[in-house]
């Protein structure tokens, strides 16, 4: 997967807004592999939607969306099965991890599927994020920013094309924001992935190749 | 332990299978136990009998004054044999003829012997259904094969044999005797060796083959032909209330207790279809429960489905548990309904064979086979129902 194109894609909540002021909406946007691009927004203005029609749980929209040459409202689900272990990864906003296992048996329910890293490598990101002695504590028992890193994690094991982070550091510091910036793009830089990143304000720090305002 | 089965089974209600488990567990055991129940048990009302499985009456006309003063009219005329044959019940009907010839059986043994007149009939070999190929005859035999009536050897068994202190006779002895026969008439005389064929609880004479009938009859025979005495009609429901009423009509009746052993069988039948109908309603509701409680437990768990499938797994890799629990299930509900049905049937061999020495039981392989039918299909569709749910 080289490129992800939109093409006058509007959500259809916005169906009936007349006057849409977006770099997104209603325009033919390409994102591509190798790239990096940051999305800014304030909250309501479908950032998390143009993620979950990217990863294919979501199709309320008009317009198209290409994966390449294919319309993702025509991709099959096995083949989104392969896409999403193999081709794009997703920082989900609300996380989506399991509160019943352990942090690091999350990761593992991930790595056991794509065997993208070895049990040291997830180690040392445990190591880097500071969070290695929450290893095993269940996720329901961690603050929102331990989560996030832990999702963060999960969201690098496995081979991506495009790596997506919706609102990856709402909830941590700037210490915390710079390792994890470290971390993604020694990733990305090595899979030669193209990364988006959506904010409502707290980016992560890093030079993109493009800004766009939603 | 795997991590997708530690996610999957939160929420698994034990109450709520372990209802299901002994529901579906009783159900198909009833089910099963009804259906070896009727297969070991049929053929005490079909095949013990020479006359085979089809519901037969034999009918008579009753013997009054007019009868005994009529010798012709005691028999069936060809009119008579044509209305009966209309009837909605009758399926068939075959005429027992009668010997026209003298003929006198005997046995003779190192300690004696004895020797009576006695008389043949015969049945349309269609009515007959004896077990061996002995069923036949030509001119150039020596050996005609006989049906007697249980009675008989009842009678000589429970009568004679213990009276004058003889040694009992088990049908398979008998089967190797063979009887003086000598049948006469028209200035000749034949002698053969006459050799039981089997023994009917049903036909109250002593049946010879039609074919030898017939021969007899055309070289010996003396007496003028007369109508049949004695009918055997086939009907296709022995319980038919109209056979009563039509019987009642035209003054014919009913020999021995053949109508009663039709509808003994009949009976049985109704009363395995209502056990095993019983039982299938349980297996019904139980399956019904199973249902409801993979609804449930697919609902409580269906975000954490929906996240396994959005990190990548597939959706076969994430409804194996479920099924797998389903089948496992199954099978073992499967496993322990025919353990309990071999159990059960031990001890109702026990009291069958109080009353039926003969019984041996028929094979556990149709059960056997219907079980797994039945778990084919439980399982099937609790799979169709667990991955039409999760999507």
């Amino acid at each position: 997967m080289n490129t992800i194109q939109l093409k006058n894609a509007l959500p259809d909540v916005f169906s009936e807004v007349r006057d849409i002021k977006s770099d997104i909406w209603r325009k033919d946007v390409t994102f591509e592999k190798g790239k990096t691009y940051l999305i800014k927004a304030e909250s309501g203005l479908g950032k998390s939607s143009l993620c979950s029609y990217i990863y294919g749980y979501r199709a309320d929209f008009s317009g198209n969306i290409f994966f390449d040459e294919a319309e993702v409202k025509n991709i099959k689900r096995k083949k989104w099965d392969k896409i999403r272990s193999k081709h794009s990864s997703l920082l989900f906003q609300e996380l989506r991890l399991f509160p019943e296992l352990t942090a690091l048996e999350n990761i593992r329910l991930k790595n056991n599927l794509t065997h993208h890293k070895t049990e040291s490598e997830i180690d040392s990101m445990f190591d880097r994020l500071g969070i290695s002695d929450k290893k095993d504590q269940p996720i329901g028992k961690m603050s929102w920013g331990q989560q996030q890193r832990v999702a963060i994690i999960r969201s690098l094991c496995q081979p991506f094309d495009f790596l997506i982070l919706d609102e990856p550091i709402s909830h941590l510091d700037d210490n915390n924001a710079k390792i994890i910036t470290e971390l993604i793009h020694e990733e990305v830089r090595a899979q030669h992935a193209g990364l988006i990143v959506t904010s409502i304000g707290k980016d992560l720090p890093m030079d993109y190749s493009q800004i766009l305002s939603l | 332990m795997n991590l997708v089965w530690k996610l999957l089974k939160q929420n698994i209600s034990k109450g709520q299978f372990a209802g299901f488990f002994i529901a579906n567990l009783i159900g198909l055991t009833i089910v099963l136990l009804g259906l070896q129940f009727y297969l070991d048990i049929n053929p005490l009302f079909s095949e013990k009998d020479t006359i085979m499985k089809r519901d037969f009456l034999v009918l008579t006309k009753q013997v009054g004054i007019y009868n005994t003063l009529n010798p012709q009219a005691s028999g069936f005329s060809a009119e008579e044999i044509k209305n009966i044959e209309n009837t909605s019940f009758a399926t068939q009907v075959g005429a027992f003829t009668a010997s026209r010839y003298k003929v006198f059986g005997g046995i003779s043994t190192n300690q004696g012997g004895f020797n009576t007149e006695m008389f043949f009939e015969s049945v349309p070999d269609d009515f007959i259904d004896v077990k061996t190929d002995r069923w036949k005859f030509s001119p150039d035999d020596e050996f005609v094969p006989i049906i007697l009536p249980k009675n008989y050897l009842d009678l000589y068994n429970f009568g004679f044999a213990e009276a004058r202190s003889m040694p009992k006779l088990s049908q398979s002895v008998i089967g190797m005797v063979n009887f003086n026969i000598t049948i006469s008439g028209k200035w000749q005389h034949k002698e053969f060796k006459g050799q039981i064929a089997g023994f009917s609880n049903r036909i109250n004479t002593i049946l010879v083959p039609e074919s030898f009938m017939k021969w007899a009859n055309e070289n010996y025979g003396e007496q003028a032909v007369s109508n049949p005495s004695r009918l055997m009609v086939e009907v296709n429901n022995p319980a038919d209330p109209n056979i009563a009423s039509f019987l009642k009509k035209n003054n014919y009746e009913v020999e021995g207790e053949n109508s009663a052993v039709s509808k003994m069988s009949y009976f049985l039948k109704i009363m395995v279809g209502i056990v095993i109908a019983i039982g299938i309603i349980i297996c019904a509701l139980a399956f019904f429960v199973l249902t409801l409680s993979i609804y449930l437990l697919l609902e409580k768990n269906m975000e954490k489905l929906r996240n396994l499938r959005l990190i990548g797994y597939a959706k076969s890799v994430v409804v194996r548990p479920y099924e797998l629990m389903a089948i496992g299930m199954n099978l073992a509900i499967l496993t322990l309904a025919i353990a309990s049905v071999l159990v059960i049937r031990i001890k109702y061999s026990d009291i069958v064979r109080n009353v039926w020495s003969e019984f041996e039981g028929s094979d556990i392989m149709i059960t056997l086979i219907a079980g797994i039918c039945i778990f084919l299909l439980l399982s099937s569709l609790n799979i169709v129902i667990i991955r039409r749910k999760v999507k």
